[in-house]
């Protein structure tokens, strides 16, 4: 397998999280336990996995309808994620480079 | 690696695209929703119909101005759930929309004033903000719909 390719990452739950949070400087967390359709509990558990390896900063703070969170991907996670999606570009183009070479034929 | 690979690869590429748009949309929904239209509207109505107002007056509008200006960011700095740094892209384009509607307010207040409408400069003000704020209103499920997909179309090539 592609060595950039980074087993912890591919977990579905675990990649859907960090592509949420790619794009953004902070995000929500309710805002990603509801883009992905989870518990609060659930994506907290897959959220401590992601901090624990350093990959995403969770922020906490409190408003006047109650306490909020905000996560980002870290210098790390991003580079991370960078990684793994170069690696599954380069999976996925490699089923296609043999039938290119046998259509020439 | 098996062509099994690719597909699983391919599956969770896919995936990284529509999350990817879903951020993007939710920043777009949020920053063009009614409240922060509103607030700008009136923001840019304030600053226009000033011209109106004789010395002083219009330079008193200044304060309240920045008041609102701050508030809103404020708010929306606390509220937003997917936040975005400013890309240079789109601080041009937001350049290139203000002179636009710059322009506009120029060429028709000049042309309310000649045509002898009082308080021209409100007028023409409340036209271009209740249009703006119109427009954007019903361009947002668009834009949303347009980040979204957009977003896909970019990660895939």
């Amino acid at each position: 397998m592609d060595e950039d390719f980074n087993e912890f990452l591919h977990v579905p739950a675990r990649l859907a999280i960090v592509a949420l949070l790619a794009p953004a400087s902070w995000t929500e967390f309710g805002f990603v336990r509801d883009a992905i359709d989870t518990s609060d509990s659930a994506l907290s558990k897959q959220v401590s996995a992601l901090t624990s390896k350093g990959y995403v900063e969770v922020r906490k703070y409190k408003t006047l309808g109650g306490r909020r969170a905000l996560m980002r991907l870290t210098p790390v996670g991003r580079e991370e994620f960078r990684r793994h999606a170069a690696a599954l570009e380069r999976i996925a183009a490699a089923a296609h480079a043999p039938q290119a070479a046998g259509q020439s034929d | 690696m098996t062509s099994h690979d690719a597909q699983v690869a391919q599956v969770a590429l896919d995936d990284v695209r529509r999350r990817r748009g879903q951020s993007h949309a939710e920043y777009v929904r949020y920053g063009l929703s009614r409240p922060y239209l509103a607030a700008a509207a009136l923001l840019v109505f304030a600053a226009f119909a000033s011209f109106d107002l004789p010395n002083p007056w219009g330079g008193a509008v200044l304060l309240p101005g920045l008041v609102l200006f701050a508030g809103t960011s404020a708010v929306y700095a606390r509220r937003a759930s997917v936040r975005m740094p400013l890309t240079s892209k789109q601080a041009l384009l937001a350049l290139a929309f203000g002179l636009a509607l710059v322009a506009a307010f120029r060429l028709l207040s000049g042309a309310a004033e000649a045509g002898g409408v009082p308080a021209p400069h409100a007028v023409v003000s409340a036209v271009l903000c209740l249009a703006g704020a119109v427009v954007t209103d019903r361009w947002r499920a668009v834009a949303v719909a347009r980040a979204q997909d957009k977003k896909a179309e970019a990660t895939a090539h």
